[in-house]
């Protein structure tokens, strides 16, 4: 029952504190006033007799702050003091809270908004069943590439041969497949990808509705579709959608599975539906030449990728003896999560290493300025200790005050990252993989809690332990006007003030050199013009595509009709755009011009074009010539190649008039120059097909190209009108102009690398804030002094260099320390710098040069304030 | 506090049940007490007994309300609860037991 007491004492303490502080007072002055009596009939003099009651009593201050004490209910009624004074402080400073709050805002915000991204795309698990099991396959050729597709026969190969992998995959997302939906609604477009029947079981994924595909059911002609939870929503979220058809471009499939919601395929990307992957034609079984397949696997249980890949590469050796079209090939595999985060990881570490840093400079500047401003309240605590308040107390209202900041710095760090995220997300959609994954949760507030929570250790206690053992004797003698607030506290300070120089520094020079590579990157020659060309997709479905004459004259016409119009300078088409990825990788032979074979096995990727495409993008003609309207299907079947082919495989001979063969043979007629195929300027050989000639090989997937004078939208509706003329079904898609797709190219470098200028941007504001706080704050602790001095005949002059020479003094340890830091820790950047060295003069020179102006404007008004102290006016207080 | 009285602590609150258990005292009739019963061998601020009594009332082992002296002036009486009562027992047998301990060894040590 005690304890019930306790809690109804503790309640009632708390309500009736003013009552009980009367009685306390009153049950005291009781005490006092019966000993004074108690002394006067001793025969003391009244004043003798009060002063003695006094004596033997003790402090009545203390006395009373122990009975409190003793109450119990303190710690809550101290908190709630403390958090009202606390905010009174705040409240009377404002600009040193908005300060500190925004200082903190600012590293809390940068470190939550980029641990988001990272909590997802690095530090979480893949979202599947034992995601550690799975792998990602390749192969792979000794010149032409690390990480390639894998040809048909080969996926067959892994599937039935290889027993340390439970379930291999195929799927061909080789390029993005889409349908024009009908039936439900309006028109919509889908977006699908053809897989084989194990891709459910690596992903180990089962669908909510109905069932997956069966491997008898490999084959493309099998009208079947398994479709997204979302789209399921969409057309119908029923049930009854299991053995419905869908309209795609016309044809019907059945639905024979709906997925569950959240299933993410990080390889095959946003998908709304699943068919079965042709398995069973001549290309899958035979042709060792046509890279195509994207292949995942899931390792048999206890099976390391160690003894995976031993086994792997001792099969893709076989394959390569028994095959030609397998010399220098080889495979490998890999974790899937390598795979997908690839080298992202790298890029993220390094924002969220620019994060803490700016996390760090905003500690240092938050501990400056309640370091400076607890030296002017030196006395105001002085006087409370000295009155009675306990150390604890004293330590606890510091504490208390920094808790205040922190959280309301933290609150608006939260709100901040939260803003920063949905800001963010769409400028890194490119850049990112595993961005749809990004959200938020609970790990994320308990880590910007955490941030909040340490940076109030960190800058709380500082303070406070100044304060432990005070000196309240001298603390009360000084006066606070002549107070220069201790060497100690003064050296901190300075310290402080270097340490941000420093890390401003380092920050400084790690964007400088990424922004640097950034500009080079905006330089490079890709090897076309992307100026004023506008490109589309248009998905030939239905009937009239089915044959490749239909295709051909869709093209010829289609073409024709834009070329006619105003302000068209050329129309071309072509089977996968420059600058977006390696793709098509065949293996040719190369024969000269009467059919000897001159070489066996030379990769290299080829494109299928159509009409202008040359001369929209501006690719120039080396040798040869040009397609020609007469390279038609009754014609002898020519290529043209580039001239990293021809440097790579023909050693000086002229390769116009030789021929090239993988699935037929071609005469060269034609070298043209490189066309980079990613943002770096990254080339590899290439061979370029008529679609005139090659377009019966299949409904090539073309994307239009116009080089055009007038603005993109105005572009697109023609086309829509002109489509709309040749077949009202026909869709203009992905709209976009060469510009965009080239910048996408850099989307990753020019997404982190302008977070981390950001980054920068703020550390110098929150260094610059830092120096001109401490220094204004020396120069008003020291305004006696000058004023002294200049009463003395001392020049305005020389008192102004004097406070400059001590910025200066700081300026230039924070520089040195910085410049060495960055001179130490930049190679880790050399990987994703571009054209730069790691040791950049220019950036190194320019960035400590830019810092100092900036610190120099911030130490000069307060070094004018200095000399504007009036001596008489100072002299006045003493 | 003192280290002194720290050391006091636990004799003082003894001191203060046992006067408290003669008769309801206020707290300078208290102070008056101590140092007559203890002939001034205890020579303790007058002040830190209201933390004492402060803390003996949060355990329950005394109670207090306001009456009126004999002089005519509000003042707050203490008295015990059987929870003190029981406590001061309780406390006196521990006390003789080890008093008469250390009794026991300084005696044997001649």
């Amino acid at each position: 029952m005690a304890w019930i007491r306790t809690v109804a004492e503790r309640l009632s303490a708390l309500f009736r504190k003013q009552r009980r502080e009367e009685e306390l007072d009153d049950e005291l002055r009781f005490h006092l006033e019966m000993e004074i009596e108690k002394n006067l009939k001793a025969g003391m003099s009244p004043a003798e007799a009060r002063r003695a009651a006094r004596l033997r009593f003790g402090g009545v201050e203390q006395v009373k702050e122990e009975v409190r004490e003793e109450r119990g209910v303190r710690p809550l009624e101290d908190l709630l003091m403390d958090l009202r004074y606390a905010l009174r402080q705040l409240r009377g400073r404002p600009g040193f809270a908005a300060v500190a709050i925004l200082t903190l805002a600012l590293g809390i915000g940068a470190n939550t908004a980029v641990f988001s991204v990272l909590n997802k795309v690095i530090l979480s698990p893949l979202d599947y069943d034992q995601p550690e099991r799975l792998a990602r396959v390749y192969q792979t050729h000794e010149q032409y590439g690390a990480a390639a597709y894998v040809n048909g026969p080969s996926y067959l190969d892994f599937r039935e041969q290889l027993d340390g992998l439970e379930s291999v995959a195929a799927m061909y997302n080789y390029r993005e497949f889409g349908f024009n939906l009908t039936g439900f609604g309006p028109p919509r477009w889908v977006t699908m990808l053809p897989v084989s029947s194990d891709y459910f079981d690596v992903y180990r994924v089962r669908p909510t509705l109905g069932r997956t595909f069966y491997r008898e059911e490999e084959r493309g002609s099998a009208r079947i579709a398994v479709i997204s939870n979302r789209l399921w929503r969409t057309i119908s979220g029923e049930a009854s959608v299991l053995g419905q058809h869908l309209l795609l471009d016309g044809d019907a499939y059945e639905v024979i599975g709906v997925l569950p919601a959240g299933f993410v395929d990080v390889v095959g990307g946003d998908v709304d539906l699943w068919v079965p992957l042709e398995l069973q034609d001549q290309n899958a079984t035979q042709n060792r030449g046509n890279h195509y397949l994207s292949v995942i696997a899931r390792l048999a249980p206890g099976v390391t990728f160690d003894r995976a890949r031993a086994e792997l590469e001792s099969l893709a050796a076989s394959q390569a003896e028994l095959y030609r079209g397998h010399v220098g090939w080889s495979a490998a595999i890999a974790p899937l999560y390598d795979d997908v985060v690839g080298d992202t990881g790298a890029m993220l570490c390094l924002l969220f290493g620019a994060a803490g840093l700016v996390l760090l400079v905003a500690c240092v500047n938050v501990a400056g300025l309640f370091l400076a401003r607890n030296v002017t309240r030196e006395r105001e605590l002085a006087l409370r200790a000295a009155i009675g308040a306990g150390k604890f107390r004293l330590v606890r209202q510091l504490l208390t005050e920094g808790l205040v900041v922190a959280l309301l710095g933290g609150l608006a760090g939260f709100a901040l990252a939260y803003l920063g995220v949905r800001t963010l997300l769409p400028l890194g959609s490119d850049a990112l993989p595993r961005v749809h994954e990004v959200s938020f949760d609970v790990r994320l507030f308990v880590f910007a809690l955490g941030v909040t929570l340490l940076t109030v250790l960190i800058f709380g206690l500082t303070p406070a332990l100044q304060f432990t053992k005070p000196n309240l004797d001298q603390s009360l003698r000084e006066n606070p006007r002549t107070s220069t607030g201790g060497a100690r506290s003064k050296r901190l300070r300075d310290g402080l003030v270097m340490c941000q120089v420093a890390l401003a520094i380092l920050l400084l020079i790690g964007a400088g050199l990424l922004l640097r590579s950034l500009g080079k990157l905006g330089e490079v020659d890709l090897g076309i013009r992307p100026q004023n060309v506008m490109t589309f997709e248009v998905k030939l479905g239905g009937e009239r595509y089915d044959g490749p004459a239909g295709r051909i004259a869709f093209h010829q016409d289609f073409q024709d009709r834009l070329r006619r119009q105003p302000q068209v300078a050329a129309a071309g088409a072509i089977s996968k755009l420059p600058v977006s990825d390696i793709y098509n990788s065949w293996t040719f032979t190369y024969l000269s011009a009467d059919g000897e074979v001159m070489r066996h096995g030379g990769g290299a990727d080829f494109r299928i074009v159509e009409g202008d495409l040359f001369e929209a993008l501006d690719i120039g003609l080396v040798t040869g010539r040009l397609f020609e309207s007469y390279d038609d299907a009754d014609a002898p079947e020519v290529a043209i190649i580039n001239e990293a082919l021809e440097a790579r495989y023909y050693e000086g001979r002229d390769p116009v008039g030789e021929r090239i063969a993988a699935a037929r043979v071609w005469t060269i007629v034609g070298v043209v120059r490189n066309v980079a195929h990613d943002g770096r300027g990254s080339v590899t050989p290439k061979v370029y097909l008529p679609h005139a000639q090659f377009g019966d090989d299949r409904n090539w997937a073309m994307t239009q190209v116009v080089a055009t004078s007038m603005p993109g939208r105005d572009l697109v509706a023609i086309a829509r009108r002109e489509l709309a003329a040749i077949d009202p079904n026909l869709v203009v898609h992905r709209a976009r102009s060469m510009r965009e797709v080239t910048a996408s190219a850099i989307a990753r470098e020019q997404f982190a690398f302008g977070l981390l200028g950001l980054f920068a941007a703020v550390a110098l504001a929150l260094a610059v804030v830092g120096i001109y706080g401490v220094m204004a704050y020396n120069v008003g602790l020291r305004a006696r002094e000058f004023g002294v001095r200049m009463a003395m005949g001392a020049s305005a002059g020389s008192i102004r260099r004097a406070v400059l020479r001590h910025g200066l003094l700081m300026l230039g340890v924070g520089v040195v320390v910085g410049l060495l830091g960055a001179f130490a820790l930049s190679r880790l950047l050399r990987s994703l710098l571009f054209e730069v060295s790691a040791t950049d003069l220019t950036t190194f020179v320019a960035v400590p040069l830019a810092l100092a102006a900036a610190a120099l404007l911030a130490g000069y008004i307060p070094a004018r304030r200095a000399t504007r102290v009036d001596p008489v006016e100072v002299l006045r207080y003493e | 506090m003192t280290a002194k009285s720290d050391l006091l602590q636990g004799t003082l609150d003894m001191l203060v049940l046992k006067i408290l258990s003669l008769e309801p005292l206020h707290g300078w009739g208290i102070s008056e007490r101590i140092q007559q019963m203890s002939e001034d061998v205890f020579q303790v601020n007058q002040g830190s007994l209201y933390p004492a009594l402060q803390r003996l009332k949060r355990k329950g082992l005394i109670r207090s309300e306001w009456r009126v002296t004999e002089n005519n002036r509000r003042a707050r009486y203490y008295e015990l609860t059987g929870a003190g009562r029981r406590q001061l027992a309780a406390e006196r047998t521990a006390w003789r037991r080890s008093s008469l301990a250390v009794e026991r060894i300084l005696g044997a040590a001649y």
